[in-house]
């Protein structure tokens, strides 16, 4: 099913010829009829997206030209009043800046140590099945109750993560309290959330590579780490791609293990994210005023950045990718 | 005699009649966040209020938490379906003040002059007593016992005790225990009481300007700039950092909770009034009011009825019962004469601090933008106190940038 | 044994034997790390589990108690009568079911079009598809909201069901297993007159399973620990699913962290229960979603 770059992909490439449709075919009256069968078959799912997202996705750019206040809306229109806004409030950037800062090192933390684990479980071990779904738990666990445990494990006091920092020597940390660890505390969580998620896509792919692969590895002399890191890790690279993205667009998003935790946004408002300042603006939280236009303007600017991530990634690794 | 009869018989069918024609059954939600500890205790005194006026039902509504309540509130208010009657905060009003339909245009000039003096402005919109306050606390002086024999009584006295409390008990160069604690962003009101005892406020009388950074306004942050190096300051309750400080300003409907946390650390917990600033020592009051709203559709017998309830709800002896079992505080000044007040605070005796900070007390002003201006007060107080700016300058921009909240 | 006649020299045996000590001292330390690893997934697990039985007290003591000293077995019915949990859990199991039943039924029929047909405008609804997936959902928030308060079904299950019966994640995941079945399947079928309706339901479908397994546990799951919607969306306590029970016991002023972690463990139970019982195909369901 996969095969690395090499000699045998031109005999592939040739043999696939044969079978190959082409490329257009006519759009004849046997094709419009099939438009019309596959349209209906599309309906059910698209009309509840049309209902439930499109159209209240384009209604939230409508709302952000507006002062629209979730007590009076429409309200009036101001153009891109909402935007100079935000562009003006420090807290819009910080917060974008804590979302780069939590993105940016829990993208490829998870990733990585997902590798790693899945290349651990891959090692033939018993009790396989043991590790799997301990590593899964936390996946399927609803994410108020996984964060509340967390608070109370973070706790300066009498939470566990202290307790074990003491055995090592190490002081107490107010995760909680202090603004240079309250991001740190919401990236630890995050990654011990995802970790296992990201390593059963990933065990799976490297459980699908083909033993021929590490035997030619082998004949060739390479070493375990040289296996791994030149026939392992490039094969699983499709896998790795689509664990990356989904990773991407969901660390983005970001709220709720941030609020669950500190009932607020952290201490100096030091693990506010962009969502957080979304649905503050809105008014939603922290008992502050009601501004859902500005807030509609914030998410259309964090769905643009989301885009633009999102294209660079297709594109940039469009070519790295090894597909057949 | 037998005509006089049948007249007096007649009249009474046609009063009788008369009253059940006016009271047809009318039923009313009442949109509450009150959590699972203190919905029996509201559900005795809706179910007093059935006792009170069979014809009407009153639904109550558990909407969530005061967040999730506010964003129902909104969502009704466009959905044109409002209930009669909804536990409310200031700001998630003052936008709609329109909508609301005064209750005191029902009240009695005695019923009215009866509320709590610091609760009169914060429901008072346009002149008219419009919404009336409900589960109200206030913030007052918690202390260790054992490391404090006499609160203090005025601001030198709780910044030399506050001085001398905090102490590095292992000599390992960290504070062990501080004098005193803050939770500046999730309680700007702890600088608003600072910034009220010095004489001050937050914008002019006409709300035309910002008094913020007027002298009293410098004095109050210089004060609490002074506290700092003796603050022990979080985000998270105080319940949970007993051993942290040996006095805090919190608040009164945290009093179960500390306490418990107090004896789990293994001290008396003592309840004092606010030290005294240079003008006063006057306490924030905080909580929601009840308000009736006045939307199409709402019929005007489900207004009366939430009006009624309303009335009912801060009657002296359903403030008292309220209060008691909630830990909230009456809310109207009659209530702290009665017999069974008077007894609960005889068996409570933090109870006789807390009445008397009632009294002398404040609560928010009804600006239209005041949750913008919370928000900057909470994040401009807490970048004072933890020390990112220095506190005149923390004040300044604070004041410049509520300024921009004033049109 | 070294044998010089076959060319094994004694250094050999030696060599040997060092080889297989150092495999089996990997051996075990594999098992180590792997243990290592299950110990810090499962911690926060196992600390949940024996809070729920503790004290207050013993809670919050420091150094951590492992072992509750009293087993409070009381916790569990105080926890669960301070909301009506049994009122949740029908909810929840009602939502998640027909969420998850009327999603299967959307989602196979989306993704057969799109994975099997050709039609118009194909690639652009595709695109669309994979646009909604970058949408954050706080944006369809308030309008959604009017939405439901329009149709009336804000505060009733419909409101509950209905908009999440369709999966962008689900129409993927099955488009890409059924591109992955031959396309000489339905060229026969057809041949024999079969309606493409029923060749779906009769031929692709029960090839499909495992996929459509995947694509109802996932649902299934999501629909249960799904709570910022449910909580927007409804009223009345009689509506509400679990998640949203487990928030009515942080109250504003402290916690009583005993019952939160007891109430938190029934929370958590149902899907254990399920997953328990689906464990192959859920874990490799989900595995295959990385797999074109």
């Amino acid at each position: 099913m996969k095969r690395p770059r090499g000699a045998g992909k031109k005999r592939a490439e040739a043999a696939d010829r044969k079978t190959i449709r082409p490329l257009r075919l006519p759009r004849d009256r046997a094709f419009w009829r099939e438009t019309l069968e596959a349209y209906w078959y599309l309906i059910p799912a698209f009309l509840v997206l049309g209902t439930f997202v499109f159209y209240p996705f384009f209604s939230a750019f409508k709302l952000s030209l507006f002062k629209w206040s979730s007590l009076n809306p429409p309200g009036d229109f101001i153009g891109f009043e909402n935007y100079r806004y935000i562009f003006h409030d420090r807290f819009f950037w910080k917060d974008l800046g804590h979302t780069f800062y939590y993105v940016g090192i829990t993208v490829p933390v998870t990733l990585t140590l997902a590798i790693l684990v899945a290349t651990l479980l891959n090692k033939g071990l018993r009790l396989l099945s043991f590790a799997r779904t301990s590593f899964f738990l936390s996946y399927i666990s609803p994410i108020v109750a996984m964060v509340m445990v967390w608070r109370w494990m973070y706790n300066v006091d009498y939470g566990l993560i202290n307790y074990f920092l003491s055995l090592v020597g190490i002081d107490a940390i107010a995760w909680l309290n202090d603004p240079r660890y309250a991001l740190p505390a919401v990236i630890i969580l995050s990654v011990w959330h995802y970790v296992g998620y990201q390593a059963i896509i990933l065990l799976a792919g490297m459980q699908s590579i083909e033993q021929q692969y590490y035997d030619a590895a082998k004949v060739d002399g390479a070493s375990g780490f040289q296996t791994w890191w030149k026939v392992t890790v490039p094969l699983l690279s499709p896998q790795i791609f689509f664990v990356f993205i989904i990773s991407l667009i969901g660390s983005f998003k970001v709220f709720t293990e941030v609020y669950v935790l500190f009932n607020g946004p952290g201490p100096l408002r030091s693990a506010e994210t962009i969502v957080y300042y979304i649905i503050r603006s809105a008014g939603r939280i922290d008992n502050v005023g009601n501004h859902t236009g500005r807030a509609a303007a914030a998410s259309v600017v964090l769905f643009g950045i989301i885009f633009l991530f999102t294209i660079i990634q297709l594109t940039v690794t469009q070519k790295r990718v090894h597909y057949d | 005699m037998l005509r006089k009869l049948m007249l007096v018989g007649l009249a009474a069918v046609l009063l009788f009649g008369m009253a059940a024609i006016a009271q047809e059954p009318v039923t009313i939600e009442f949109w509450h966040a009150m959590s699972s500890g203190h919905q029996p205790n509201l559900q005795k005194l809706v179910d007093d209020f059935h006792a009170a006026y069979p014809y009407i039902t009153v639904t109550l509504v558990y909407q969530g938490n005061y967040g999730a309540l506010q964003s129902k509130i909104d969502a009704a208010v466009v959905a044109k379906n409002l209930p009669a009657i909804a536990q409310v905060y200031e700001n998630w009003v003052t936008p709609i003040a329109s909508i609301l339909y005064p209750i005191g245009n029902f009240m009695t000039d005695a019923e009215k002059a009866d509320i709590i003096d610091g609760l009169v402005p914060s429901n008072t919109y346009n002149g008219v007593l419009t919404t009336v306050p409900f589960n109200k606390s206030i913030m007052v002086l918690y202390y260790n016992k054992s490391l404090v024999t006499t609160p203090p009584t005025t601001w030198a006295e709780y910044f030399e005790m506050s001085k001398a409390l905090t102490v590095d008990v292992d000599g390992d160069g960290k504070i062990d225990r501080y004098g005193t604690a803050f939770r500046p962003a999730a309680n700007p009101e702890q600088f608003l009481i600072f910034l009220e005892q010095a004489g001050g406020s937050i914008l002019s009388a006409d709300w035309k300007e910002v008094a913020l950074n007027n002298d009293a306004g410098k004095a109050a942050a210089e004060f609490v700039g002074s506290l700092i190096p003796y603050s022990f300051i979080t985000s998270e309750y105080m319940s949970d950092h007993m051993k942290d400080a040996a006095m805090f300003v919190d608040t009164s409907a945290g009093i179960a909770y500390n306490v418990k946390a107090a004896t789990n650390a293994g001290f008396e917990l003592g309840v004092a009034t606010l030290p005294a600033g240079p003008a006063n020592f006057d306490s924030m009051i905080q909580g929601t009011n009840v308000a009736v709203f006045n939307t199409e559709n709402l019929t005007q017998a489900q207004k009366d009825a939430a009006v009624l309830l309303a009335k009912f709800l801060i009657r002296p002896e359903n403030t008292v019962f309220w209060a008691e079992k909630s830990g909230y505080q009456p809310v109207v000044k009659s209530a702290y004469n009665t017999q069974e007040w008077l007894n609960w605070v005889a068996a409570h005796d933090y109870q006789v601090q807390m009445s008397e900070q009632m009294l002398n007390s404040f609560s928010q002003i009804l600006h239209p933008n005041y949750g913008d201006m919370r928000s900057v007060l909470s994040t401009g107080f807490e970048e004072i106190m933890r020390g990112v700016v220095p506190p005149l300058e923390g004040l300044e921009s604070m004041a410049t940038e509520i300024e921009a909240l004033l049109e | 044994m070294a044998d010089p006649s076959r060319g094994q020299s004694l250094e050999t045996t030696r060599t040997e034997s060092y080889y297989v000590a150092r495999r089996r001292a990997y051996k075990v330390f594999l098992y180590v790390l792997m243990f290592a690893g299950c110990a810090v997934m499962l911690l926060p697990f196992f600390w949940m589990l024996t809070t729920s039985f503790k004290t207050e007290l013993e809670a919050m003591r420091m150094p951590p108690q492992w072992i509750p000293r009293t087993w409070l077995w009381e916790n569990y019915p105080v926890a669960l009568a301070r909301a009506p949990f049994g009122r949740y859990f029908f909810n929840s199991f009602f939502v998640s079911i027909l969420s998850t039943i009327g999603e299967v039924f959307t989602t196979i029929l989306a993704a057969y079009a799109f994975a099997k047909m050709r039609f118009f405008g194909k690639n652009f609804l595709f695109a669309l598809l994979l646009g909604t997936m970058m949408i954050p959902g706080e944006m369809l928030l308030v309008p959604n909201y009017v939405t439901l308060v329009r149709l009336n079904w804000f505060d009733h299950y419909e409101g509950l069901i209905i908009p999440w019966l369709a999966s962008v994640f689900g129409i993927f995941l099955l488009r890409q297993f059924f591109r992955s079945l031959p396309d000489e399947l339905w060229d026969s079928a057809r041949i024999d007159g079969c309606r493409r309706f029923r060749y779906l339901w009769t031929v692709i479908v029960p090839l499909s399973k495992p996929a459509i397994l995947t694509v109802a546990l996932l649902k299934f799951l999501g629909s249960w620990n799904a709570f910022q919607w449910v909580l927007l969306m409804t009223n009345t306590q009689s509506m509400r699913t679990i998640p949203v029970g487990l928030l009515t016991f942080s109250s504003d002023i402290g916690t009583e962290y005993q019952l939160l972690m007891a109430a938190s463990v029934v929370a958590i139970v149902p899907i254990l229960i399920l997953f328990f019982f689906t464990q192959k195909q859920f874990i490799q369901g989900v595995a295959r979603t990385g797999i074109k």
